[in-house]
Parts: structure tokens; C-alpha cells; sequence
């Protein structure tokens, strides 16, 4: 919607987006029919003017002091009530590109209209752990004149005191008043603001390139846990403590003086959720780095089980993810059944068949040990649609098995057979993989093995051309098997699918672990999103159709690969975003507040945001709790002890 | 650039990289040729980790692993004549050079080459950079 030549105000607020009105002789906004997000304390409104040719040439934001109401309802945080009446105190900035004098970042200076008001001297402070400042300065030539002072940061909650805020109605005409909000870390003008969303590794990369390829570009890191890294920390399996080591040069890049780490935090739809409107205001990029945080399901009868767990939760859970500490999960099972042939299946396994004294001097958390040391499984079996040739697993972790202590593979040497007629025409990877597997399911074991193997009390195998119908029970819900209908491959060499035929075996478990891939969701309904492959669409890391979204790792790639994928899709997306701010395909001219912003929505949210030194401290104290128990460290398992810990 | 953080654990972890040769008999001279095909002379020294080297030299290597072959992140192409030179890789290192991108006869992790004297005058080519690959070449097709 266009007012004539002048400026239209776009204002954003939950997940609403409205034009809030002409301006008047370009510059004023009216306030006609806006909404407003409750709560008490100072509010700052990003908003984007859009110039008659449609061009964004402004940068505005209103800062207000909005009270709790008797008049609105109590409770209310994310309430939205009508602004006439209720706006308390409401300045509108102006700054334009062209004569923007502004010499620090992240200020703002603004001039704006309030007609009739009463005016009370508020002074709202918070309690801060970084140091930023806010200074507001109101000056209303039609009435009474009180400077105000807002003194903010971040992180803990702030206090908000209704009782100081002021009445001012909206009706516009010329009365220049100056807000100044700036923060005491001074920086040169125009810095870019780059907003990571996910604090995993392709997180972590791409603001490692960013900030190793642009000289002064700001990087903020919101992460939903209290604690960084992503799946290093929980998706890398325990025993697998070198692969962790990328931590070190994580922790590098967050402490460069121009990255913040926003812990506890979530972006999406939900309730006390940033929405990612809110961080595309604020921010000049925003890049989505939050993986892939659902399995894909099987959709057979029985899948709701008891007994029939998604891998991903059950390695969760042996990692010390909050959200999976209390899987159910009944480890006094003989035979275990993975629904799935790649790494997390064989991780999984690993970890089900490792003798619990070897996981000890891992940082599996204490209370899995336990469960683990009860655990009966004494037989694991990993089942695939297509053939071994088609296993999605890599050479480490089928070496793993086969040297697993106190366990022996179990292989019907008529599925291996076959292999060593395709081995030589395949490229060296798959070569070597499948030169591993025959040996292993044709040639007797070396004698190290092989005394090994004779007093194995556990057991390992792997199923093909099997797909799974449905999970049988017993009267009590007990899992007691699955049918698997029985496959044959169709198409070229090299890339065969799996048909069903009509002929099923049942094989018995008490267990049902499915591994059959992860799915990206998607967070906001804006993003062009692909169901079928659970990804954002982009091209060259760029988000289709948004200008200033950017996607890294597996939310743009799909779930798939080694660290070595996701590091090269981060270096390549923070190259891209760095790319088009040089080259102007990012439009970096206008100010943007970035945390700053952030930080007042989170407050008003009643969030407590983590910082960086607020992890380290946690891990400090979980490397003192393990190196107590001889492990690298004892996780906390629930985000309220972390709070606590770092509380302290 | 510093490895400031590496400073705690003794001279493995990139600190010896950092100390100038001492002596010109100490001196290996090779070459990178980076991502972008430039090449850039670095003045090594024997026992120096080529990983580390390059990170010294701000050289585009990342080693995520910290040279525990947990990973491939540091993969280089050796010329032919040197590679016969240099010791086998353990089978570590070539269950992780399965996973490297663009995978060829001379390829190496450059965090297991160490520097001797007779590597003088080596060339390393790093890989190009990639995107959306998979570990083995191969092209996924829904089945």
C-alpha cells in the first residue's frame, strides 16, 4: 500500500506484518489500526520505509514504554492489544540513507511527533551482563519536557516497572523531540549485522568465514539450548571424542570481539519464540543453520509402540540431550532390530553392544551407564531395503564393528558373494567399503579376530532387501518381532531401487530402533520450503525468493555427510553472504540494530538469554565433574540445571 | 591468526609450527597452490606439521580433527615424485581419505605429512572447494 509520494511504514510485530500508514509529508507515520505487542519496559520497533518507487530508503524505530493495563488482560505475553490509548511513549526516527550522519553503530537518532501528552520522567534499569546502553531522550515542546533514561542490556530478566511509563497519544504534528540509542561499544558506521540461526557446525563455520572475510560484520548466533555446538556435542557419538575437537576452534571464533552467542533462545512460530520476521528486521542477513531436527518415520502399523524408538532420540538420550533424558526405552531385550543401514544405525549398534566398562570413560552421561550396565541386548541387527553394495555407512564405523570387544558379526556369506564381481569396476570409496564387508562375510576371521570372536557373547548382523510392514506385539504391547516384506532390486547398476514383493519374514526383537534419516522443518511459513526433501530451497546457499536469507549445512543439503560437507557448505555460505554485501546484492546501507533489538523482544518475552561465557562456565563444571568420575565430562542433562550452574 | 588456544598442550598441536628454523639446514621449502590456484612459498622446517604449516601461513587448511584422523578437512594433492617419498598412510588415514571430496592417487591429509629434509622443493594442491557432493561421488536417487 502506497500514500502518494510520501513514505509508507511497514511495521512488523509477532508474526503480523501491517502497514502502519502514510507519511505525511513523508516523514510522520500514523498510527491508525496498529497493533502492538504488550509488556512493560521500553519497546523498539525496526521498521522499513518504502519509498513511491518502491525502494527502501529508511530506517526507523519507534521506541515506546507500553504499561500493563489494568485495561489488558493480565498475563499477556505475546498479547496484542490496539495501540490508541495504550501507546505510552512514541518516537519515530527518520534517518535517510543519503544524509545519514550517524558515527556509531547501532544509533539511532530520531525526531518525532507527539501532540498532546503527559509526560513522566522514567527511568527503567536492567540488569546487564554486556554492556550496552540505551539512551532516549524526549523532548515535547507541548508539554512538559522529561528526559528519560532507559539503561539496558541483556540477558537476565529484566525487571519491568509499570508505574514509569508515560501516556502519549499519537496524533501527529510537528514537535521534534530526539531519542538517541546507542550502545557503548562504539564501532564505525554502517557495520553489518549477521544474524545465525543454530549453533551447530555449519553455524560455526559460516561465521568463522564470515568473520575471517569481512572486516567489521557483526555476528549474532541464536541457539534454542543453553549450550553450543549442535550435534558435535550431542549428535557425535561418545566414543568418538577426536571428532569433538572442531570445538576448539568453535570456541576461537565465538570469542572474537565481534560474535555473540545468544544461548536459550528459540526462532519459529511458537510461543517466547523470536520470529524470524522479527530477525530479518534487525538483522541485514539472516542464515539458517539449524539442521535437520526431525526423523523420518516409517508409517507402518505398530510404529507407536513402546518399544519401537527413533534412533535419533535413543542417541539423544545417550548424549545427554534434555529433551531425550527420559526416553522410554526398555533395554531388557535380547534382540534389537535398527531400521536402517547408515552411521547413526552402526552408531546406535556400537554403542547398544559396547561393554558398558569401555563407555565408562566416556561422557555418556551417569545416569545412561546405569541403564546401559542393565542392559540384556545381546543381538543387534541392522535391516536395509537394497543390498549390501547399497549400505550407507562408511569404512571407520564398519571397521568398529568388526573389531568391537566381546562382540562377532554374524553374516550369511550368500549375500557377499556377489560383491566381488562388482568391486573393481567401483570408484576407490565404495571399493574399499565393499572389500571390508566380503572379507569379512567370506573369509575366516585373521587369528586375532578370531580368538576374539570364539568368546563373544554378543552378536552383530546385517539384514538386506528388507522392508519393514509392521511391528508385531503381544497382548501387552510388548514388541515381540517385525514382518519385513521381502525385496528384489530393479534399474541400472549402481542405482537400483528397492520393489516390494508380497513375500514377508517375520524376524524377532524386543526392540525397534528406526533409522532411517533426518527431516529439516520449517519455521516460519514465508521460508519456500520442500516437504519431500525437508530443505529450504535456495540457490547457492541463497534462499529463493528472499532477499537477506541464507541457508548452511543440513537444512540446505539435506541430512546427509561428514563434517567435512557441512564445513564446505558453511565456508560456501559465508563467502556468498560476504560476496553480496561487498557487491551490493545485500543492501548493508541502512542501519540495522541486531541484538540489540533482539535482546528487548527476548526481555519482554521473559527469556534469559546465554552468552558465551555463561557455556563456559558450564563446561568448566562439567569437565570438574567428569575428571571426578574419570570421563572428559559429566553433562547436565536439563536446561534448568544448566541455567542454575550458570547462575552461579 | 594465532593458535592461541593450542598453547597448552606442549608443542603438538601447532606451537612448534610457529618457531622460525634455527638453522638453514633445518629449512624445507615447499609450496602450496590453493583453492583458488595461486601459489604461495612457505619456508618450512624439518618436523614441521604441514597442517599446522599452513595455518601458520594462513593457508586455507582446516583440520577439524586437530590431526586425529577423525575427519578429512585437511586434504591436499602431493606432487607424484614426492609421494613415494613420504611414509604410507595407516589405514586411518585412508578409511578418512575415503570421505574426501574429489578423491585422487596422490592424495594425502596433510596433517600426517611432516616435514624432512629430502621433501624440499614439494608442491601441495589443495582440493577445490565444493558444494552439495557426496561422499562417494555417487548421485542419490529416491528409492
Amino acid at each position: 500500500m502506497r500514500y502518494g509520494s510520501g513514505l509508507v511504514w511497514e511495521a512488523h510485530w509477532g508474526r503480523q506484518r501491517q502497514d502502519i500508514g502514510a507519511a505525511v509529508y513523508g516523514a510522520w507515520a500514523t498510527m491508525e489500526g496498529i497493533y502492538l505487542r504488550s509488556g512493560s519496559g521500553l519497546v523498539l520497533w525496526h521498521l522499513s520505509g518504502v519509498d513511491s518507487g518502491g525502494n527502501k530508503t529508511d530506517n526507523t524505530v519507534i521506541i515506546m514504554l507500553v504499561p500493563y493495563s489494568s485495561k489488558v488482560p493480565s498475563l499477556t505475553r505475546n498479547l496484542m492489544f490496539r495501540t490508541r490509548g495504550l501507546l505510552t511513549m512514541m518516537s519515530v526516527k527518520r534517518t535517510s540513507l543519503s544524509t545519514n550522519t550517524n558515527t556509531t553503530q547501532r544509533s539511532t537518532n530520531t525526531t518525532s511527533t507527539n501532540t498532546y501528552s503527559t509526560t513522566i520522567p522514567s527511568t527503567n534499569t536492567y540488569s546487564t551482563t554486556t554492556q550496552r546502553s540505551t539512551n532516549t531522550t524526549s523532548t515535547n515542546t507541548y508539554s512538559t519536557t522529561i528526559p528519560s533514561t532507559n539503561t539496558y542490556t541483556n540477558t537476565t530478566q529484566r525487571s519491568t516497572n509499570a508505574s514509569n511509563t508515560t501516556y502519549i497519544s499519537t496524533n501527529s504534528s510537528t514537535i521534534p523531540s530526539t531519542n538517541t540509542y546507542s550502545t557503548t561499544q562504539r564501532k564505525a558506521t554502517k557495520v553489518p549485522h549477521v544474524c545465525i540461526i543454530g549453533s551447530g557446525p555449519a553455524g560455526f563455520y559460516t561465521a568463522q568465514q564470515i568473520l575471517k572475510s569481512h572486516p567489521s560484520a557483526c555476528v549474532d548466533m541464536y541457539e534454542r539450548l543453553p549450550v553450543p555446538f549442535g550435534l558435535v556435542r550431542y549428535g557425535v557419538a561418545p566414543d568418538h571424542p577426536e571428532v569433538k575437537n572442531c570445538i576448539n576452534t568453535f570456541t576461537q571464533t565465538a570469542r572474537n570481539p565481534r560474535f555473540t552467542f545468544l544461548g536459550n533462545v528459540s526462532v519459529g512460530p511458537d510461543n517466547d519464540s523470536i520470529p524470524l520476521a522479527q530477525l530479518r528486521s534487525a538483522y541485514h542477513a539472516v542464515v539458517m543453520c539449524y539442521g535437520s531436527s526431525r526423523d523420518r518415520t516409517l508409517n507402518i502399523p505398530g510404529e507407536c509402540l513402546p518399544n519401537v524408538v527413533s534412533a535419533r532420540r535413543l542417541v539423544g538420550w545417550y548424549n545427554g540431550l534434555p529433551e531425550d533424558t527420559d526416553l522410554d526405552v526398555d533395554l531388557g531385550v535380547e534382540s534389537v532390530v535398527v531400521v536402517g543401514q547408515g552411521n547413526v544405525a552402526v552408531d546406535v549398534a556400537r554403542i547398544l553392544l559396547t561393554p558398558v566398562d569401555a563407555l565408562r570413560k566416556t561422557d555418556i552421561p551417569e545416569a545412561v551407564l546405569n541403564r546401559l550396565s542393565e542392559s540384556r541386548v545381546r543381538r543387534v541387527t541392522l535391516v536395509g531395503r537394497r543390498g549390501p553394495q547399497h549400505a550407507a555407512f562408511t569404512i571407520k564405523e564398519l571397521r568398529e564393528m568388526i573389531n568391537l570387544p566381546g562382540c562377532k558379526p554374524h553374516l550369511n556369506p550368500h549375500h557377499y558373494t556377489h560383491l566381488r564381481d562388482i568391486i573393481p569396476d567401483l570408484p576407490r570409496p565404495r571399493k574399499r567399503l565393499l572389500e571390508l564387508l566380503a572379507k569379512t562375510g567370506l573369509d575366516p576371521p585373521n587369528p586375532k579376530l578370531a580368538a576374539s570372536y570364539t568368546t563373544a557373547q554378543r552378536t552383530w548382523s546385517l539384514s538386506f532387501l528388507r522392508s519393514p510392514i509392521q511391528v508385531l506385539a503381544s497382548e501387552h504391547q510388548g514388541v515381540i518381532g517385525i514382518e519385513l516384506a521381502i525385496n528384489r532390486l530393479e534399474g541400472e547398476q549402481g542405482r537400483e531401487r528397492a520393489v516390494t514383493s508380497t513375500e514377508t519374514e517375520v524376524m524377532e526383537c524386543g526392540l525397534v530402533l528406526r533409522s532411517i534419516g533426518y527431516q529439516g522443518v520449517s519455521i516460519d511459513p514465508s521460508i519456500p520450503f520442500n516437504d519431500n526433501t525437508g530443505t529450504i530451497q535456495h540457490i547457492d546457499s541463497r534462499v529463493m525468493g528472499m532477499e537477506g536469507m541464507y541457508v548452511s549445512g543440513w537444512i540446505g543439503t539435506g541430512p546427509v555427510g561428514v563434517i567435512l560437507s557441512t564445513m564446505t557448505s558453511g565456508f560456501s555460505t559465508g563467502k556468498a553472504v560476504v560476496a553480496d554485501m561487498d557487491r551490493g546484492r545485500l543492501d548493508i546501507s541502512e542501519d540495522k540494530p541486531g541484538q540489540d533489538y533482539i535482546r528487548d523482544l527476548l526481555a519482554q518475552n521473559g527469556v534469559r538469554a546465554v552468552n558465551f561465557n555463561e557455556w563456559s562456565t558450564l563446561n568448566h563444571h562439567e569437565e570438574t565433574e567428569g575428571a571426578r568420575l574419570g570421563k572428559p565430562r559429566e553433562k547436565v542433562t536439563s536446561i534448568s540445571a544448566m541455567l542454575k550452574v550458570m547462575n552461579h | 591468526m594465532r593458535r592461541c588456544l593450542m598453547t597448552t598442550q606442549g608443542l603438538r598441536h601447532g606451537d612448534y609450527e610457529w618457531q622460525d628454523p634455527k638453522t638453514e639446514e633445518e629449512v624445507v621449502n615447499i609450496t602450496f597452490i590453493d583453492r583458488s590456484g595461486q601459489k604461495v612459498p612457505v619456508r618450512g622446517k624439518i618436523g614441521d606439521n604441514v597442517l599446522y604449516l599452513a595455518h601458520r601461513y594462513g593457508i586455507e587448511l582446516e583440520g577439524a580433527c586437530e590431526a586425529s584422523l577423525a575427519c578429512s578437512t585437511c586434504h591436499v594433492y602431493v606432487d607424484q615424485e614426492y609421494c613415494d617419498l613420504l611414509q604410507e598412510p595407516l589405514e586411518e588415514e585412508e578409511d578418512m581419505l575415503d570421505l574426501a571430496v574429489f578423491l585422487k592417487d596422490n592424495s594425502r591429509l596433510g596433517c600426517q605429512i611432516i616435514l624432512t629434509k629430502e621433501l624440499n622443493g614439494m608442491t601441495l594442491t589443495l582440493p577445490q572447494a565444493t558444494r552439495n557432493f557426496y561422499v562417494d561421488g555417487h548421485v542419490p536417487k529416491p528409492h
